[in-house]
């Protein structure tokens, strides 16, 4: 019996400690909001233009646009240095396996779920624009 | 062809101005006192517009609803609706109106419909974002901007089929032809530039043109619409971002005046005795009324939102 006991004992301990670690090599889960990307396309401003990041990290970046110009936002070094999860485009999930850029052809928004893996400097802009006010960058950690 | 010609007949040269609003989903219109006297709902997102020869009615490109409105321009009603391919932008008419040539620009196609049995009869590939849309007077080559493949496609009409593609700036809008048909002259919004292309050779002709008005930078201009005068001596430039329009010698390339106007200007029309212009401002959400003997801005009108397209019925 103390044999049989010490066998289930060993046993809930391994699942006890197993347990946590699957939790913990889970990087999808209970992402961090950055701050949105709201575009206006009337003064051709980002009300962000600057992002600190860390590697490891679980990140929703949105992106919201008010439709006044087609504009594609662009961050493909951003998004080759990173596994992306997911994109939520007006509440509809795409589950790429990567990402060049994102298109407004309209108003709305698109989240992008994504967990960076090497550090850098990762710069962003709307294609066309980055001239003219609508640039950024991803400073990854 | 609609069975509301001969009634309308009569409505041509009332001195009214339409102005279609891309985001309000209407033709506004407006007398010649600039007071609006309607405001016609049309289908969702109406942008370019053409009269017929007569002035009889008025055809309207709606994007987000796949149609071309027609409206009676003596009744200023909706009477018809003529289906396109998805996002129909521009178009123009063959010389005959038998024909409309409509850029979809969703489906990258150019699209031709017969304008009698409504059916599309060819249904030819572009590069991306096709918009601008140009057929020569002998009807048998039509242009065609790409705006993500920064190219014009120059289109054999009876064939149906692109037979050459001209590399031009970054996302090129629109057209026009000088009256003699020789020069095509396109703008590019994003790379602040207008290519002149040579209708005989279908070559690019010297370099481009940029215009910039004073105090502004390069990447503010982002050209659009244009008009040209009947003699062909000037053109009239929108330049976008850089709130101006350019008044240019046609034959010199030179900036006879930078006039100011609203926000984002982005279509201009001229009057049919060229003494005034007006322009869309699509951020101001207003037109402005340009003097063209002095050059100078006379009034801004408020009209609703986004306004794409002007056309004057004088």
């Amino acid at each position: 019996m103390r044999g049989l006991k010490a066998i289930l004992a060993s046993v809930l301990l391994i699942g006890a400690v197993a347990a946590p670690v699957q939790a913990a090599g889970n990087l999808a889960s209970n992402g961090t909001r950055l701050p949105d990307l709201m575009i206006n396309s009337a003064d051709l401003t980002f009300s962000e233009t600057s992002f600190e990041l860390e590697t490891g990290k679980y990140y929703r970046f949105r992106i919201v646009h008010d439709g006044g110009e087609e504009l594609a936002i662009m961050a493909p070094e951003l998004f080759r240095n990173s596994w992306i999860n997911q994109v939520v485009i007006n509440d509809l999930e795409v589950k790429p396996f990567g990402l060049y850029s994102v298109e407004f052809d309209d108003e709305g928004t698109i989240d992008i779920w994504f967990v960076p893996i090497r550090p850098g400097e990762y710069k962003f802009w709307a294609a066309g624009y980055e001239d003219r006010g609508l640039a950024g960058k991803f400073v990854v950690n | 062809m609609l069975g509301v010609s001969a009634a309308a007949a009569m409505a041509a040269g009332t001195g009214l101005i339409f102005v279609s609003n891309e985001k309000s989903h209407e033709v506004v219109v407006l007398d010649k006192d600039y007071q609006i006297v309607k405001r016609i709902e049309t289908s969702r997102r109406p942008r370019d517009m053409h009269f017929n020869a007569d002035r009889t009615l008025l055809y309207v490109a709606c994007g987000d609803d796949d149609v071309i409105d027609i409206i009676d321009v003596d009744t200023l009603e909706v009477v018809d609706s003529i289906p396109t391919g998805p996002s129909p932008e521009v178009f123009a008419f063959s010389p005959d109106e038998s024909q409309i040539f409509v850029s979809n620009e969703e489906d990258s196609r150019l699209e031709i419909i017969d304008a009698a049995t409504r059916t599309s009869i060819a249904d030819i590939p572009t590069g991306a974002e096709p918009e601008g849309v140009l057929v020569m007077p002998d009807g048998k080559t039509a242009y065609v901007t790409s705006e993500v493949a920064d190219m014009v496609h120059v289109v054999d009409v009876a064939t149906g089929t692109v037979t050459k593609n001209i590399l031009v700036g970054t996302r090129p809008r629109r057209f026009i032809l000088t009256p003699d048909g020789s020069e095509l002259w396109v703008s590019c919004e994003l790379s602040s530039e207008i290519y002149v292309i040579d209708t005989a050779t279908n070559e690019i002709k010297g370099d481009s043109l940029i215009f910039v008005p004073p105090g502004f930078r390069e990447e503010d201009v982002t050209p659009v619409g244009m008009a040209i005068t009947k003699d062909g001596s000037k053109v009239l430039l929108s330049l976008g971002r850089a709130n101006h329009i350019a008044i240019i010698d046609a034959a010199s390339r030179e900036v006879l005046k930078y006039v100011l106007v609203g926000r984002r200007a982005w279509s201009v029309a001229l009057s049919s005795d060229e003494s005034l212009a007006f322009v869309a401002n699509g951020l101001s959400d207003d037109i402005t009324v340009v003097d063209m003997a002095s050059m100078s801005a006379l009034q801004s009108i408020p009209v609703g939102r986004v306004p794409h397209s002007v056309v004057i019925d004088d």
